[in-house]
């Protein structure tokens, strides 16, 4: 069962990602209102959206290298 | 060994699609066999720079055991998933078995990019990766679905969206997000 939490998070996510780059920040920042912790919840998984395209493995073994 | 004919497993595989839950079972095992196989004979080889598509590998299971006269493209997807699933076990088990558990012992080379695309080389850690698709499914248990299919299985967003009975806008909204909790999950990971 999906958390309301996480739904939360995931349309606001979705929605972000429908902005300019350059927009995505002030947007985000509005839509949560003060929700920090919210924030930096959409924020840390948009920080991974220019590496969804990179080989997994990259990460996985990034910390023995 | 008991075998079973192409007829017979395709029997059980469109009785799956109809709903009957009981073929899955019946079926389940089949197809594991078969798979289990193939991917010891591919993986075994030890060539360096040895690359696999688990979803050419499926494929072959799938021509190998189903009359593909007699089943519609919806049997295939339903095939495929089912597929996804037991393949991931293997190849975690396999991973486990050859002791690749050490984080970083230059094992698995797995692109999220494109699931079709999905090549296994040595050096992938299956186990992290296996660990972060569980903990998703723990948040989202249809997302962890969606990359089970597409990732281990080679499953099209539209097959996905066939067996999931979903739309494909909503596979792709989950795909997409999807990946970026697990890069995230794995990068957690190996920061411990």
């Amino acid at each position: 069962v999906k958390s309301e939490r996480w739904q939360q998070v995931e349309r606001l996510y979705h929605s972000t990602l429908e902005k300019e780059v350059g927009e995505r920040p002030a947007f985000l920042a509005e839509a949560c209102s003060g929700d920090e912790e919210l924030r930096r919840e959409v924020e840390s998984l948009l920080d991974y959206e220019d590496q969804a395209e990179e080989p997994l493995a990259k990460l996985a073994n990034g910390v023995a290298s | 060994m008991q075998t079973h004919s192409p007829k017979e497993i395709t029997r059980l595989l469109v009785a799956w699609g109809d709903g009957d839950q009981s073929a899955l079972e019946e079926l389940a095992p089949l197809v594991h066999a078969e798979l289990h196989r193939l991917a010891h004979h591919y993986m075994g080889r030890e060539r360096p720079g040895h690359t696999l598509q688990t979803s050419a590998l499926v494929n072959e299971a799938y021509i190998r055991l189903i009359d593909w006269k007699d089943v519609r493209w919806q049997n295939r997807a339903h095939f495929f998933a089912v597929s996804a699933q037991l393949m991931r076990r293997i190849l975690v088990d396999f991973a486990r078995d050859r002791q690749y558990l050490k984080r970083g012992g230059g094992a698995l080379q797995v692109s999220l990019a494109e699931a079709a695309a999905f090549t296994v080389e040595r050096g992938t850690d299956f186990v992290a990766l296996d660990e972060a698709l569980t903990a998703l499914a723990e948040v989202d248990p249809r997302k962890g679905e969606v990359v089970e299919m597409r990732f281990f299985g080679g499953l099209s967003i539209e097959e996905v969206a066939e067996v999931l009975k979903i739309s494909k806008e909503t596979v792709m909204r989950d795909w997409r997000l999807a990946k970026v909790w697990l890069l995230r999950e794995l990068g957690r990971e190996a920061a411990q």
